[in-house]
């Protein structure tokens, strides 16, 4: 061969040779993983925010940083100022604050957004971290998802207490030393762990998973050490099975690291046995159910069939973690990651091998297809951008009209806060639930509610009445006077009878102040 | 990456781990039970602290110009309880113990004493001789502890726990017996059952507040039967929360229950706040500028007190004068046992006073028997403005005497507050 032409054939192969590593040459599935987490993005930003609940928690943050102490009861209730009451959920209220503070709703759209996407590439990147196939790894990334969506509520501090149930888990879910022989818990875990808990505590209500969690592991590393043995005594002795238990008071008592001490146990256990903030237990026959129903069923299908040890660490996981998500909605979260950590080792060996694995054989035939190996890469980069003009943030950066309100959020009562907002005086408000707590964070000279999404916390006779006053009656304007309400507001659509008795009730003591085709707003005269 | 073992070096012996792990554990969950507890009796129902006695709020002021001896005496002779007869209204029986006390005694045979109303009101069978045996019982047992029958006809009660205040305004112990059906009993089980029954936002509450309040043995905080912790602040913001003229006769029991707290603040020491008593002060101030300004030039209030530029509406009430009694004698009676701070000007009470004892004097049988719950107000109004309590004035003014010379005179007495 004419070295010539050799020299400039090897100079066109170098030049069309790839700048990128293969490591960034995705594959068709990976193409559809970029895809679920782009949807999954558009899907959690056009879900509007709920009116109800995360704008009750922006209004405590706001209180916080505001008087730099804790509230002592429901903020803008007075009705439930009797009431015991701890602002467990301090820290995430001050973080919506502050979030709220950067750019009000569509911050907290965005912040939320950001928040479950984040969890989801934890539960892909972190949760599943291992030989396992994409698809599957892209299942429990959907079912992640799926957890999510089905009790969406926004910005809520149950969502920011997926953060701290991801800070928790990573160490646990990167080493997973529980599976190892001897394997004390990660430098790792014994740093982020109580601290994670400590975050947690002061987030939410969750957190008693955490503490619940590493002592089903050290009782399953402590039954995998029995096994072996089959003395008690020696079990004790174990090093490993000592590590895992001192994690377990370290985190337990990381949990007092809080304003109230143990009074946050207290307040969790309370909302398990009587739910204060609209969760329950689950509901088998739910979409939550559901989800929890399939991962049991899967892994009662893992333990039967699988090649691969199964560890005592691993059993007590998914029973505890069953357990919490059994006793209420809000652990569902916290049971789906768990399970997705304690199943996917349990395939291996039952598929074929992952295309991960395969795509790093690479052959000639592959050498020579290269340049096309980088079309998904390029399709990604393509959606990602899609995603990310399609999504409300890209108006700030490519032009165009930002989200109206009314999109960002469930039907909030734009023109009933704009009527406040003109006409400011102090007032007792009157609204329904679903429009109170927006009307209480959108309204600048923060009205007195009759109620808020801390609902649960009136008293009873309250409670009676509000739902007697939502149907309106003879006697509404009799109640309202009891409880020296000041300003009713009404949904029309909602409460359309009633509308129709206020307007006709109107006298020299009530007089229509403002009215819309939606809602309408009346007002006592006051003497 | 620093290796775990430097951490976990060395394995405990068995034991001791066994030990320290069980002894923290118990830590943790003492810890935890202790603040179930705690939450638990936070918000379990408890009673406020309670006494045997009940505190009264005794008259503090002495105006001959409000109402002369003369005038005093013609009132209470016409206000006599003249309710000796077969089915007296409990209402009446009620209003006219709480104007006249246990220790009011009559020569009048028409008349009944305090003490005979007491027993009315407490003993059962008692009861039953003047309503018969076909009518329940006044006192029964009900979801919540013991109770008066309240609103249920003339047999029973006017207003929630009304019989309850007036047995504790006119000084009865809370050991004092009551007898229902084959059951003994104690006021102690009246109050306790009225106050487990008691929630903040109930229609009326004013009644219930007087009763605690008399027998309350300090400040100390209690927890209704929706998990509410009460305390007597608390009870204050409720009966200043709604407007003026809202609530029993036109607003008034709220005012005079406030009057009546801010004595017993002084007295016991009941509430936990003392900015409470400042804005007790500061509310009676303002509804007592609102009398200034609508009293009418003959000297009485009507349902407009708080605002005389509204017509006075009382769909109850239609004839005026009741509802001038009404709101005048109330006013009266709530200035009577409030602080000097909130006085008004001494004519605007002379005015108020004199208008009423003209109206009593020349008011005929029927009208009085008609108003008599009102007029017992304005009756206990006018003696503690003099400085004592009905009975006392009864007995200081010679009233039976001058009521022996009045029938001898005339023939029959021409003041009747009967309720038949």
């Amino acid at each position: 061969m004419d070295p010539a032409a050799e020299n400039s054939h090897e100079a066109e192969k170098h030049a069309a040779a790839p700048v990128l590593s293969d490591r960034y040459a995705l594959s068709a599935i990976d193409f559809v993983v970029v895809c679920t987490f782009v949807a999954a993005y558009l899907l959690f930003y056009y879900l509007p925010l709920p009116s109800v609940g995360v704008w009750r928690d922006v209004n405590v943050g706001r209180a916080i940083l505001a008087q730099a102490s804790l509230p002592s009861h429901p903020l803008q209730m007075p009705l439930a100022a009797g009431t015991p009451y701890r602002a467990t959920h301090w820290l995430a209220d001050v973080s919506l604050a502050l979030v709220d503070r950067i750019g009000g709703a569509e911050a907290i759209s965005l912040a939320a957004t950001l928040l479950a996407v984040g969890y989801l590439l934890f539960v892909y990147f972190l949760l599943c971290r291992g030989p396992y196939p994409s698809l599957l790894k892209l299942v429990a990334v959907v079912l992640s998802a799926a957890t999510l969506l089905f009790d969406w509520q926004g910005l809520s501090p149950a969502l920011a207490s997926a953060v701290r149930l991801a800070l928790f888990l990573a160490p646990l879910a990167i080493f997973t030393r529980w599976r190892s022989p001897n394997g004390a818990p990660s430098l790792w875990t014994w740093i982020v762990s109580p601290l994670a808990i400590i975050a947690w505590t002061n987030t939410h209500w969750t957190f008693i998973a955490g503490p619940l969690l590493i002592g089903a592991i050290a009782c399953g590393v402590a039954s995998d050490a029995f096994r072996q043995s089959g003395k008690l005594r020696e079990a004790c002795g174990n090093r490993t099975v000592q590590a895992w238990a001192w994690l377990m008071q370290l985190c337990l008592f990381a949990t007092l690291l809080n304003p109230w001490g143990f009074g946050v146990w207290s307040d969790a256990i309370a909302q398990i046995a009587v739910p204060l903030d609209g969760s329950a237990p689950l509901v088998l026959f739910s979409p939550l159910g559901l989800v929890v129903a399939l991962f049991v069923i899967a892994f009662a299908y893992l333990l039967r069939r699988s090649q691969v040890e199964v560890y005592g660490g691993d059993v007590l996981l998914f029973v505890v973690a069953a357990g919490l998500a059994a006793c209420n909605t809000h652990f569902v979260l916290t049971f789906v990651a768990i399970a997705t950590l304690v199943c996917l080792p349990l395939t291996a060996g039952m598929f074929s091998l992952s295309p991960i694995r395969t795509k790093l054989t690479t052959s000639d035939a592959d050498q020579e297809q290269r340049p096309l190996r980088f079309v998904f890469t390029l399709f990604s980069l393509l959606v990602i951008w899609i995603g990310f003009a399609l999504s409300p943030i890209s108006a700030s950066v490519l032009g165009g009209t930002p989200r109206p309100l009314v999109k960002a959020v469930d039907d909030p009562p734009v023109g009933v806060v704009q009527y406040f907002n003109e006409n400011p005086r102090p007032r007792f408000v009157f609204a329904p639930l679903v429009w109170s707590d927006w009307i209480g964070y959108a309204v600048s000279e923060s009205p007195d509610l009759f109620v808020s999404s801390d609902f649960e916390r009136l008293p009873q006779q309250a409670k009676f009445d509000y739902r007697r006053l939502l149907r309106g009656g003879a006697d509404w304007k009799r109640v309202l006077d009891r409880y020296a309400v000041d300003t009713l507001v009404i949904d029309k659509r909602t409460q359309a009878d009633f509308a129709t008795q206020a307007l006709g009730d109107v006298d020299e003591q009530w007089q229509l102040a403002w009215e819309s085709d939606r809602a309408l707003i009346l007002q006592r005269r006051i003497d | 990456m620093p290796t775990p073992d430097s951490i976990t070096k060395r394995a405990m012996k068995p034991v001791w781990f066994i030990l320290v792990q069980v002894a923290l554990l118990a830590t943790v969950f003492a810890g935890v039970g202790w603040a179930l507890s705690q939450d638990r009796r936070q918000s379990a129902p408890r009673l406020p602290s309670l006494r045997n006695t009940a505190e009264l709020v005794s008259p503090q002021y002495d105006m001959p110009e409000l109402i002369t001896d003369d005038q005093l005496r013609t009132v209470l002779v016409r206000l006599r309880p003249r309710l000796r007869h077969q089915q007296p209204k409990i209402n009446h029986v009620d209003h006219a113990l709480r104007c006249w006390g246990a220790d009011a005694k009559f020569a009048d045979p028409e008349c009944l004493s305090g003490e005979e109303m007491r027993k009315m009101l407490t003993d059962m069978s008692v009861f039953h001789e003047y309503w018969g045996d076909a009518s329940r019982d006044l006192i029964t047992p009900g979801e919540m502890g013991w109770g008066v029958r309240t609103q249920q006809g003339a047999a029973t009660s006017s207003h929630v726990d009304h019989t309850l205040a007036t047995l504790a305004e006119i000084g009865t112990p809370l050991d004092y017996a009551i007898q229902s059906g084959e059951t003994s009993l104690t006021l102690r089980e009246l109050l306790v059952g009225a106050l487990q029954d008691f929630r903040l936002n109930q229609q009326e509450y004013e009644w219930t507040t007087i009763a605690a309040a008399t027998f309350a043995a300090d400040n100390s905080a209690w927890v209704s039967r929706e998990g509410e912790r009460i305390t007597f602040d608390q009870m204050a913001q409720r009966l200043m929360r709604q407007q003026a003229v809202q609530g029993v006769c036109y607003g008034n029991h709220r005012l005079f229950t406030l009057a009546a707290l801010l004595r017993l603040d002084e007295q016991v020491g009941i509430f936990q706040d003392n900015v409470t008593r400042d804005e007790i002060v500061a509310h009676l101030t303002d509804a007592t500028r609102r009398l200034i300004e609508s009293q009418n030039d003959a000297g009485y209030w009507d349902q407009n007190w708080y605002n005389a530029e509204r017509d006075p509406i009382d769909d109850g009430l239609a004839d005026p004068l009741s509802r001038r009694l009404l709101a005048t004698g109330h006013a009266l009676e709530w200035w009577a046992i409030s602080p000097a701070a909130v006085q008004p000007p001494r004519e605007t009470k002379i005015r108020a006073g004199q208008w009423l004892a003209t109206e009593v004097e020349k008011m005929s049988d029927d009208v009085i028997r008609d108003n008599y719950t009102f007029l017992s107000h304005v009756g206990r109004a006018l003696a503690l403005w003099r400085g004592a309590l009905p009975a006392q004035q009864w007995s200081r003014l010679e009233c039976d005497q001058a009521l022996k010379l009045a029938t001898t005179t005339s023939g029959e007495s021409n003041a009747s507050p009967s309720s038949e």
